[in-house]
C-alpha cells in the first residue's frame, strides 16, 4: 500500500502490515478510498456518542 | 390463477377449481415465458416441485389437510439452505458445495405442505446492490423492468409481484424484505428479531438479521407465520379482519418524511390517504415524536459495517476479485472501525430502542413511511445509492420491532407506493389485524403489473 494513500486515512497497524489487505487495496483502490471515507465518518459518529452511555460505574444503578 | 393469494389458492383447492399439480405447471410455464426479462429466479426446482405437488394432491384426495399452505408453492432468497442445492448468495465467492439440510424456515414450510419451487435472486450476500458484475444478472421490477425491484431480497419481491409465486422468504437486515415489497407492490414482514429461526440462512450482520416472508396479502403473511409455528401463545396469527379499528391508537411518525427527509409528493399523498383510511376505520391517528432518522441510520451503519466485515473480511482480502465492486465498497467500511466504535454503537442502540418502546405505552401501532420515493432506475448506480439512503426501514431493523410493508398506491409513473406499520415486540398479530382491515377497505394489493415476455425483451 502506498504511503500516499495510507497517510491521510485511519489505517490500523494490522492493515499497514497485512499483505492480504495490501493486495485488496491494490486490486480496487477506488472502493478502498470510498470505504475509508465512510469508515472515517462512522468513526466520528462513534466518537460523538456520549461516554456516559458506557459509564462503567452504571452497574451501581442496576436494581437487583 | 397466478395472481391469487395463498389463501385464495387454498380455497380454490378445497372447491376443486384446480389442484396443486395444475397450479405448479401453470407457474412453471409462466416463469419460463417471462422470467428471462425479470431474472427473479436463480434456480427453478421443476422436478421436485412437480413431485411435491403430486404428493400434496394425493394427500388432499385422501382427506389429509396439512394446513392453509398445503399444496401452495413458495420460493426462497438464495441465502437460505435447501438440501441438495448450492446456496449461491448471488456471488462468485460462495461455496460450490450443496447444502446438506434445509434451513429451519424452509423445512417448516415444507412440513406444512407448502411446495418448494426454487431459489431467488438477491443483492450479493444480501448487502451488495443491483449490479452487473456478479455471476447472475440482477432481478428487475415487474412494474417496469428498467427500474430496480428493491433489495436485497430482490428476486423475492419480483417473483411475488410478477405472479411467479404466491409466497417467498427473504431476509431483512436494514430493510431487505420491506424494500422489495415496497418497490414491487407486495406485502413484506420483518418480524420481531429472532421470531423466525435463522438457522441455515447465510448471515450478514448477526444482531440485525431477520428472516421474513413476502406475499400478496397481509392474511397470507399471517398464514406463513402460523405454518412456521412461531406463535408464542399458540393463538393462530390468521384471524378474520376486524370490521372496525375503533379503540385502536396509531402513532403517525411524520418527521422521517417531512423534516429529516422530504418524501416524493406522491408518497406523501399516499401516506396521508392511508392515515385517513385508518381514521375512517375508527382508529385514532396522532402524530408522534421520535429521534431523528439520522440517529438510527448512523448507529445501524456502524453495526452492520462491523458485523459484515467480520463475515466477509477474510474472504475479501484473500479473493477480492470474487466479489462485486458494490459489495467490496460496502463491506470494507467495517475494516476501519474499532471494537470501541462497535460497542458504543450497540450501547446507543439501546437508547433508540427505548425511544420506540415508550410509544407503545400509548399506541397499538405506528404508521411510518417506507421508501420515500418510487423505485428508481436500475442502471443508474448514483440513483440506486441515493434510494438506499431515502428510506425509514432502518430504525426498526435496529430496534428489532416488527414492521410490515403494505402497498398503498401507485405513483404518477405507475410504480408502487407503500407504508410501514410497526408494533411492539411479538405483537405481529396487531399488525395483521390492522393490515387486514386496511386491505379489506382498499384494493392496492390486488393490482398487478403487465409483464413483458422473455422473447419480447430479447427482441428490444
Amino acid at each position: 500500500m502506498s504511503n500516499e494513500i495510507s497517510a491521510s486515512l485511519p489505517i490500523s497497524d494490522w492493515q499497514r502490515d497485512d499483505p492480504a489487505w495490501a493486495r485488496l487495496v491494490a486490486f480496487d483502490k477506488e472502493s478502498y478510498l470510498t470505504a475509508a471515507k465512510a469508515g472515517k465518518e462512522l468513526e466520528e459518529v462513534a466518537s460523538g456518542i456520549k461516554d456516559s452511555i458506557i459509564d462503567p460505574w452504571s452497574y451501581r444503578d442496576i436494581e437487583v | 390463477m397466478h395472481n391469487l393469494t395463498a389463501i385464495q389458492i387454498s380455497q380454490a383447492y378445497r372447491r376443486g377449481d384446480f389442484n396443486p399439480v395444475e397450479l405448479v405447471e401453470h407457474l412453471l410455464a409462466r416463469i419460463q415465458k417471462y422470467d428471462g426479462a425479470y431474472n427473479a429466479f436463480l434456480e427453478v426446482a421443476k422436478e421436485s416441485a412437480l413431485r411435491d405437488a403430486q404428493q400434496a394432491w394425493r394427500e388432499m384426495k385422501a382427506g389429509e389437510n396439512k394446513g392453509v399452505l398445503h399444496g401452495v408453492p413458495f420460493a426462497v432468497k438464495d441465502n437460505f439452505d435447501v438440501a441438495g442445492s448450492v446456496t449461491t448468495c448471488h456471488s462468485a465467492a460462495s461455496t460450490k458445495d450443496a447444502a446438506q439440510a434445509d434451513a429451519t424456515a424452509v423445512s417448516r414450510l415444507k412440513a406444512g405442505g407448502a411446495v418448494y419451487l426454487g431459489k431467488l435472486a438477491l443483492h450479493e450476500y444480501a448487502f451488495g446492490a443491483p449490479t452487473f458484475d456478479t455471476p447472475y444478472p440482477p432481478a428487475r421490477n415487474p412494474w417496469n423492468r428498467e427500474h430496480q425491484p428493491g433489495g436485497s431480497s430482490s428476486g423475492s419481491g419480483a417473483a411475488v409481484s410478477a405472479g411467479f409465486i404466491p409466497l417467498a422468504l427473504g431476509t431483512d437486515t436494514g430493510g431487505s424484505v420491506r424494500n422489495p415489497a415496497a418497490c414491487c407492490g407486495v406485502v413484506g414482514l420483518k418480524p420481531t428479531y429472532d421470531l423466525i429461526p435463522r438457522d441455515g440462512v447465510y448471515p450478514l450482520a448477526f444482531t440485525l438479521d431477520h428472516v421474513g416472508p413476502l406475499a400478496r396479502s397481509v392474511d397470507d403473511i399471517a398464514a406463513v407465520l402460523d405454518t412456521l409455528q412461531v406463535a408464542e401463545n399458540g393463538r393462530p396469527y390468521l384471524q378474520p379482519a376486524p370490521e372496525s379499528l375503533k379503540g385502536k391508537r396509531i402513532g403517525f411518525i411524520r418527521r422521517f418524511h417531512e423534516e429529516d427527509l422530504s418524501a416524493h409528493p406522491d408518497m406523501t399523498q399516499a401516506l396521508n390517504d392511508a392515515a385517513e383510511v385508518f381514521a375512517e376505520l375508527g382508529a385514532t391517528v396522532e402524530t408522534v415524536s421520535v429521534p431523528a432518522l439520522s440517529e438510527f441510520v448512523n448507529i445501524q451503519r456502524i453495526i452492520i459495517a462491523a458485523e459484515a466485515w467480520a463475515v466477509h473480511g477474510q474472504g475479501m482480502t484473500q479473493s477480492p476479485q470474487l466479489y462485486s465492486k458494490a459489495l467490496r465498497t460496502k463491506a470494507m467500511v467495517g475494516a476501519f472501525l474499532s471494537a470501541t466504535d462497535y460497542l458504543k454503537a450497540q450501547q446507543a442502540r439501546r437508547g433508540l430502542c427505548d425511544s420506540i418502546n415508550q410509544l407503545f405505552n400509548v399506541y397499538d401501532a405506528l404508521l411510518v413511511v417506507n421508501s420515500l420515493d418510487p423505485a428508481c432506475r436500475i442502471d443508474d448506480m448514483d440513483e440506486v445509492n441515493r434510494a438506499y439512503r431515502r428510506q425509514a426501514r432502518v430504525p426498526f431493523s435496529l430496534t428489532g420491532h416488527p414492521a410490515i410493508s403494505i402497498p398503498c398506491g401507485l405513483s404518477s409513473t405507475g410504480l408502487p407506493l407503500s407504508f410501514q406499520l410497526v408494533s411492539n415486540f411479538f405483537q405481529e398479530s396487531e399488525l395483521f389485524s390492522m393490515g387486514a382491515a386496511y386491505q379489506a377497505a382498499t384494493d392496492w394489493h390486488m393490482k398487478h403489473p403487465e409483464l413483458v415476455s422473455s422473447i419480447e425483451q430479447a427482441a428490444t
